[in-house]
């Protein structure tokens, strides 16, 4: 999975607020339910996962600290990213 | 960080004061009295603080800050009993075992309803997100649990209390709402242990750890003590003290990481 460019900088965003094993695990699910394979992830798939993030994050820090982490996933989408 | 180490010594300085005093019995019994009905007073009041700076750590009024509201009103119903039940024997002098239920009571009990629908928000919140409720192993481990308690509770405390009958019915029905109650607390509690598992030693999991230990330690000397307290060994300074007191001590601590993980984001921005 850290092979894929884009999900080290996913990684780095929301690894600090939710640890390690649940900021791989809420990616792999994401890869899982929407058929994805995980070194495939690009920019295009971003809003969604982003979303995922969100509503994984809301309970435990806030619907708005939420929403910022996944703004910046979701912009990650915006930057040029070697896949 | 500073707060959680200080909640820490202080709740660590109380455990210790506690079992000095139930140990050595400085003072006699009625200081033993005062201390046991005192301690559970100042516990609780300390939980309140936790759960308060909780709630007004969030900024909007969305289901986490709405749970953490519900924690709240429920140990302010607490610590309402606690106070009621050290007034009534401290001050007051009445024999609260003879005369229960009392107002305390009232209390006690009100304060089970938000804290049960603040558990199930979090975990309804949790499984809204989509990601894995756990490992079936573990639900199965836990559910053996639970079965274990219930079936303790129907043999040791439900049939004799249903059988006995000079006991009035309002003092069954109160006597047997707690060790009730405390099962639909350590479900969510033990769910939230397992859903717990897939985060590791994540900051953003450390508040419900807290939370699920505090309500665990509390459900559990509220078994005992309805045992206890049926078959006539509950005594001023038992063992199951700590566990209310810790239990308290634990919620304090789950309020205060939940404010400090809000602080340590908004400094990240």
């Amino acid at each position: 999975m850290t092979d894929n460019a884009l999900i080290i900088k996913i990684l780095e965003i929301i690894t600090p607020v939710c640890g390690e094993l649940m900021a791989r695990s809420t990616i792999s699910v994401h890869c899982e339910k929407t058929g994805i394979r995980p070194e495939n992830l690009s920019a295009q798939h971003l809003p969604l996962l982003a979303q995922r993030i969100q509503a994984l994050l809301q309970i435990f820090v806030g619907s708005d600290k939420a929403r910022e982490i996944a703004d910046k996933v979701g912009k990650l989408a915006c930057e040029k990213t070697p896949s | 960080m500073k707060t959680i180490r200080m909640v820490w010594i202080v709740s660590i300085i109380i455990i210790i004061a506690n079992f000095l005093f139930y140990t050595f019995r400085f003072g006699g019994n009625q200081v033993l009295s005062w201390i046991s009905d005192l301690l559970p007073v100042l516990c609780s009041l300390i939980s309140l603080f936790g759960m308060y700076s909780a709630f007004r750590s969030f900024r909007v009024f969305d289901s986490a800050k709405t749970a953490w509201l519900l924690f709240f009103i429920g140990f302010i119903l607490f610590f309402l009993g606690e106070t009621f039940y050290g007034y009534l024997e401290l001050i007051s002098k009445i024999d609260v075992d003879a005369v229960f239920p009392t107002i305390a009571d009232c209390f006690w009990i009100a304060g089970y309803a938000p804290i049960i629908i603040a558990l199930s928000l979090l975990i309804r919140g949790y499984k809204r997100s989509g990601l894995p409720m756990g490992n079936w192993k573990k639900y199965l481990a836990g559910g053996f649990l639970i079965i274990g308690l219930s079936t303790g509770f129907i043999i040791l405390l439900l049939i004799p209390m249903i059988r006995d009958q000079e006991t009035r019915l309002l003092t069954k029905v109160v006597s047997l709402f707690y060790p009730v109650g405390d099962l639909f607390l350590i479900v969510p509690a033990v769910m939230i242990t397992l859903l717990l598992n897939s985060f590791g030693q994540s900051r953003m999991a450390q508040p419900w750890r807290y939370l699920s230990m505090s309500f665990m330690a509390m459900s559990i000397a509220d078994l005992l003590y309805s045992y206890l307290s049926w078959t006539g060994k509950y005594q001023p300074g038992n063992f199951t003290d700590y566990l209310w007191n810790g239990g308290y001590l634990l919620a304090a601590l789950a309020g205060f990481c939940q404010k400090e993980l809000r602080e340590s984001l908004e400094e990240k921005q």
